[in-house]
């Protein structure tokens, strides 16, 4: 009730705030400013004269408002996005506008937006983890609300000036730095077009909803040596994330009871009048699985943040043509995806990772059954967790006991020393969220 | 700085001197910025030393604030500040115009800005937009250029002179005029923006004449009312006929050295009108009707109290000199209210009375109003009264009230204030004081004595600690006072208990509230004492903090901001190159050419395990711990690091030379 009320009453300051800043100059500002002053200090008539002084800046800003009403310009933008950005990484694009009129406009500025969504009270709860704080500190105040606002936006685009607007198409180079990963959405652009007397601006609105993927962080990590053997991949390289068999031919031979009846070649069966099947060259190649723990539980947002900075280091770090990679993360369900030579490429795995999201309940059973599934398939595992619980040591212990190489990583917040990690296999390396450039570099 | 600022600073600072007649500060500033714009002089002033600027307006505007509400009051502090604030600002000024960066950070004015995490700063979106007039760009407003808003800041300031006539509207509207011509965009039309201008003048000239009259209207409707909340020599409202309870205050009003109890006096009333009580004799006069010479022996009685610009005095009877209030001008009325007009502050003044209040009654303190006739009548037979004596009648009055009637702070739930009167005497025989002295005065007019209300306070708490008597809200009293033997006594009919009574309905929160009345009472009276006796030491005491305070603020600022230079020049070395002075570098290089380099795709740490060299395993390791722990390594690590480095390129060129 408190909180929903603290909320609306957020948004109606934010939404002024905004209105205010966007719509009047810097001189408007100091005019606002010294109209209240010359109120204050003139509200007593018979004391001082400010009065008049407050009555004539009033009647100016009420006329630059009524003024700025008036508009001929006509602006169309065309906005060209790259089709990545990557968090933490400047973003640099291109706005083309041009003036469909025929004057030239002067102090103009271009204010590019990305779009809000107005946080609900459970989102909030959810984002700082409060759920389990008593009532009282459950209250998000209005900069923590601005916070999450500023995260949920993906990052700040300073208003653009723009030079004097003639007819010429105009091209803008605009760049920002986006702050988070995943989809970040443009909404419509304003030109702002100052009044006959500088004070008010007219906002224009430019229709160009559009948006942009932005990539995990990585970075620069050393390739691991995990020494593990080359599998066997039934169906080759092209098909080795599918079901079926691999489309490099080998041979004809007769059939046998239990060859798949996709696996018959027709053609000879029409010629020979009786069964042939086909036979496909088998394969061994190295397949790695990576493998992330998406339950967050008690961690911080930056530290999920992390894993998947890390586990996007090592994707990217992949050496593409020697190995197929298959990321396995739980989300609604349980997800594997291969890339590799021959199958898919590397960075979409990258764009798989900017659209993780980090799972409510603790979901590592399932993603244990996924990997025991394919245990068979894969030469080495690495692990990016979170945690180091029972369950996740038995696992790893489990793997292990496979005679399967396995490298782990551990994401914790500064709390945790080698010493208390116990069964740590041997490629295990303890990673501080915060200080996790560095601490990749050093490995 | 361009001509035409220089041409704003010069018009606003002069009309701010004509205007408040400040010609000597006006005249400075506009020195030192005409030598500013004409010295070659600039110097790379920092952020912090911006702020110094901005902490001393600040640090000035608290002094001014100081001096105007405690040192030496003012009657309009507020505006003593606004006529100074080109002063206060001269700094934030100078610091541009002396400047190299010529603008001055946002931050320097606005405190808040200063704290701002630069982590934070990106929740917010970005400011808006300011031309910036000399390279023709729009630019996020972190820095502002200060000469135009100082102008504009220097014309606000001189409405303060209150120079009732146009001209303050015109050295206005000139100014900003100018300043918006200065601004106005490229697309503005000129006939157009010359058109609004004229359009604004001609309506905020008119608009600010309407504002004047709206206010004289207004105050003129507002003072009828607001006069009810106040103790008002002229006319009295009483709370008869007011239904509910009467609500009573424990705030201490003042505080008084005497005797014994007393009563007080402030304004006597000597005409009824039912719900209020009038005086006829309300014009104040210079003269104290009391002279010393009629009125046998002096009695004194001191009061400590907070006046305000206008205070009618709570005084006993027969006061005929009042020290202590030079600075004050009293003026009296002939019912005996006094009024003191001063600069609002606290004062202890000393009030020598007679005890004995004269004056010739009126043919108002005889009146009866027709609608109490019948009731008066019939009480004064029930008392018999008539043939009296007139003692005798006051006696059988005070008698009668305090044997038949009890004191309640019960309003009752008549709202006309005649029939709640006759219900109090007749039905309800309870009431506060403004009944009984009501009362008391209509039966001695029906006795043929002349009477008249008095209000005031009645003086009885003493407090043994401050050897002090305390008047508070709730003792606020009512009485009335009879003309007998040429004297008017006062008649107190109310039932002795009132005032327990009173005390019975004291807040909770009393203790708390007389603690801290008791400390600002304790720190005026010393203020009191120090701006009698020492109120030059004091100033002096205020420059001299005041100078430790800055010079030790400057002193600490030079060892910031050198230890700031020395932290850069560290840092210089540190983040962005940490390591890089790391022998290691050597032993990499000096193997260079060798079958034994360090590959492209080498890690260090790859490299060493492949050279299969023991002693160069520890050595990595320190230069890894140089290059990428931000603690870097301890001054033995890195001695270490230095010298078994150098001893093993040493080795290894040794080696080689045998080779």
């Amino acid at each position: 009730m408190l909180q929903s009320f603290l909320l609306r009453q957020y948004r109606r300051v934010y939404r002024f705030d905004n209105w205010m800043r966007r719509h009047f100059t810097f001189t408007g500002h100091l005019v606002i400013a010294f109209t209240i002053a010359a109120a204050v200090f003139g509200v007593n008539t018979k004391q001082s004269t400010t009065y008049q002084l407050f009555v004539f800046l009033l009647v100016l800003l009420v006329l630059s408002i009524l003024n700025s009403s008036f508009n001929r310009l006509k602006v169309t933008l065309n906005r060209r996005l790259p089709r990545y950005g990557m968090v933490g990484e400047p973003l640099r694009y291109t706005v083309t506008l041009t003036n469909l009129t025929p004057r030239t406009y002067g102090r103009l500025a271009l204010c590019e937006q990305l779009a809000e969504i107005q946080p609900s009270a459970t989102q909030l709860l959810k984002f700082y983890q409060l759920h389990q704080s008593p009532w009282f500190k459950q209250v998000v105040n209005f900069r923590r609300w601005l916070r999450y606002l500023a995260y949920q936006r993906g990052g700040v685009i300073a208003e653009t000036a723009l030079p004097d607007f003639a007819q010429a198409p105009l091209q803008v180079q605009i760049s920002f730095t986006p702050t988070r990963r995943g989809t970040i959405t443009f909404t419509d652009s304003y030109l702002a077009k100052p009044d006959l007397l500088g004070l008010f601006r007219r906002l224009i609105v430019l229709k160009a909803r559009q948006s942009c993927l932005i990539l995990p962080k990585h970075y620069p990590i050393k390739p691991l040596t995990l020494a593990g053997k080359r599998k066997y991949q039934a169906g080759g390289v092209s098909l080795a994330n599918s079901v079926g068999n691999s489309s490099e031919f080998m041979s004809l031979r007769d059939y046998q009871r239990g060859d798949p009846l996709n696996s018959i070649h027709w053609k000879s069966f029409a010629k020979h009048g009786k069964l042939i099947v086909k036979e496909y060259q088998d394969e061994y190649f190295v397949r790695r699985a990576l493998l992330l723990d998406t339950f967050a539980g008690d961690a911080a947002t930056e530290q999920f943040e992390a894993a998947v900075s890390v586990a996007a280091s090592i994707a990217v770090n992949e050496r593409q043509n020697e190995a197929l990679l298959d990321l396995m993360f739980v989300g609604l369900q349980t997800y594997c995806f291969t890339a590799g030579r021959g199958v898919d490429q590397l960075p979409h795995l990258q764009e798989i990772l900017a659209a993780v999201q980090p799972g409510e309940q603790d979901s590592f059973a399932q993603l244990r059954q996924a990997v025991l599934a394919r245990i068979g398939l894969c030469s080495s595992l690495v692990c990016v967790l979170m945690h180091w619980d029972q369950v996740r040591q038995d696992f790893i212990k489990q793997l292990l006991s496979h005679d399967l190489p396995v490298a782990v990583f551990l994401l914790h917040d500064g709390s945790l020393g080698e010493q208390q990690c116990a069964n740590k296999p041997e490629h295990f390396y303890l990673l501080d969220y915060r200080r996790l450039a560095e601490q990749l570099a050093a490995l | 700085m361009m001509n035409k600022d220089l041409l704003f600073l010069s018009f606003s600072l002069l009309s701010w001197g004509w205007l408040s007649e400040t010609w000597p500060a006006a005249f400075g500033l506009l020195f030192a910025i005409v030598a500013g714009k004409y010295s070659a002089w600039r110097w790379q002033i920092s952020s912090t030393q911006f702020y110094r600027c901005g902490d001393l307006s600040a640090l000035l505007v608290i002094l001014l604030l100081i001096d105007v509400y405690i040192l030496q009051p003012t009657e309009r502090p507020i505006f003593v500040l606004l006529k100074w604030l080109p002063v206060l600002f001269a700094p934030a000024l100078f610091a541009q115009l002396f400047s190299s960066a010529q603008s001055l950070p946002l931050a320097t004015l606005f405190y808040s800005l200063r704290k701002q995490n630069p982590e934070l700063a990106d929740f917010k979106l970005p400011y808006t937009s300011l031309y910036n007039r000399e390279s023709g760009v729009i630019r996020l407003f972190r820095e502002i250029d200060f000469i135009q808003p100082y102008a504009a800041l220097t014309v606000l300031s001189a409405g303060a002179a209150n120079v009732q006539s146009p001209l303050y509207f015109i050295i206005a509207t000139a100014l900003f005029t100018g300043i918006l011509w200065t601004i106005r965009p490229k697309h503005s039309s000129v006939p157009l923006w010359l058109l609004s201008i004229v359009l604004a003048i001609g309506v905020s000239y008119f608009g600010y004449q309407g504002l004047r009259q709206l206010h004289t209207l207004v105050e003129e409707k507002s003072i009828a009312w607001l006069s009810n909340w106040q103790s008002d020599p002229f006319k009295g409202q009483t709370s008869i006929g007011d239904v509910g309870e009467l609500k009573l205050s424990d705030k201490i009003e003042f505080r008084l050295k005497a005797d014994g109890p007393l009563l007080l006096h402030q304004a006597s009333y000597d005409l009824y009108l039912g719900h209020s009580w009038l005086a006829s004799k309300h014009l104040f006069m210079p003269e104290n009707p009391f002279k010393p010479s009629e009125n046998g022996p002096l009695k004194q009685l001191e009061i400590l109290q907070q006046l305000n610009r206008q205070s009618v005095l709570a005084l006993p009877d027969g006061t005929v000199k009042i020290t202590g209030l030079d600075d004050a001008y009293l003026q009296y009325t002939e019912l005996g209210a006094v009024k003191a007009n001063l600069s609002p502050r606290f004062a202890r003044y000393q009030a020598f009375y007679t005890d004995r209040r004269t004056g010739a009654p009126s043919k108002y303190d005889l009146l009866v109003p027709k609608q109490h006739l019948d009731w008066l009548q019939q009480i004064a037979d029930e008392l018999k009264l008539a043939g009296q004596r007139p003692e005798t009648i006051v006696e059988l009055i005070k008698s009668h009230f305090q044997h038949n009637f009890f004191y309640s702070l019960y309003l009752g739930n008549q709202a006309n204030a005649d029939l709640a009167l006759r219900d109090f005497m007749l039905k309800r025989k309870a009431g506060h004081c403004e009944y009984f002295a009501a009362a008391t005065v209509l039966l001695l007019r029906q006795a043929g004595i002349p009477a008249r209300l008095a209000n005031g306070y009645s003086v009885g708490e003493y407090d043994n600690r401050q050897d002090l008597y305390i008047v508070r809200s709730r003792h606020a009293h009512a009485w009335a006072i009879a003309y007998i033997d040429g004297l008017w006594r006062a008649v107190d009919s109310t039932p002795s208990q009132w005032l327990a009574m009173e005390s019975e309905h004291a807040s909770l929160w009393q203790p708390v509230a007389d603690w801290w009345s008791n400390c600002l009472f304790h720190f005026r009276e010393w203020q009191l004492q120090q701006s009698r006796q020492q109120n030059a030491k004091l100033e002096l005491i205020a420059a001299l903090l005041l100078t430790i305070y800055l010079a030790w603020r400057l002193y600490s600022a030079k060892q910031k901001l050198s230890r700031k230079t020395q932290n850069k020049q560290s840092a210089m070395l540190k983040p962005c190159c940490q390591g890089l002075d790391s022998e290691f570098y050597l032993i990499e290089q000096g193997l260079q050419n060798t079958d034994r380099a360090r590959l492209h795709n080498e890690s260090i740490q790859e490299w060493v395990e492949r050279l299969q060299a023991p002693e160069l395993s520890r050595l990595y390791k320190l230069h890894y711990q140089l290059r990428f722990d931000p603690l870097g390594l301890s001054d033995e690590q890195r001695q270490l690091l230095r010298q078994q480095a150098n001893a093993w390129l040493e080795h290894f060129r040794n080696e080689a030379a045998r080779h």
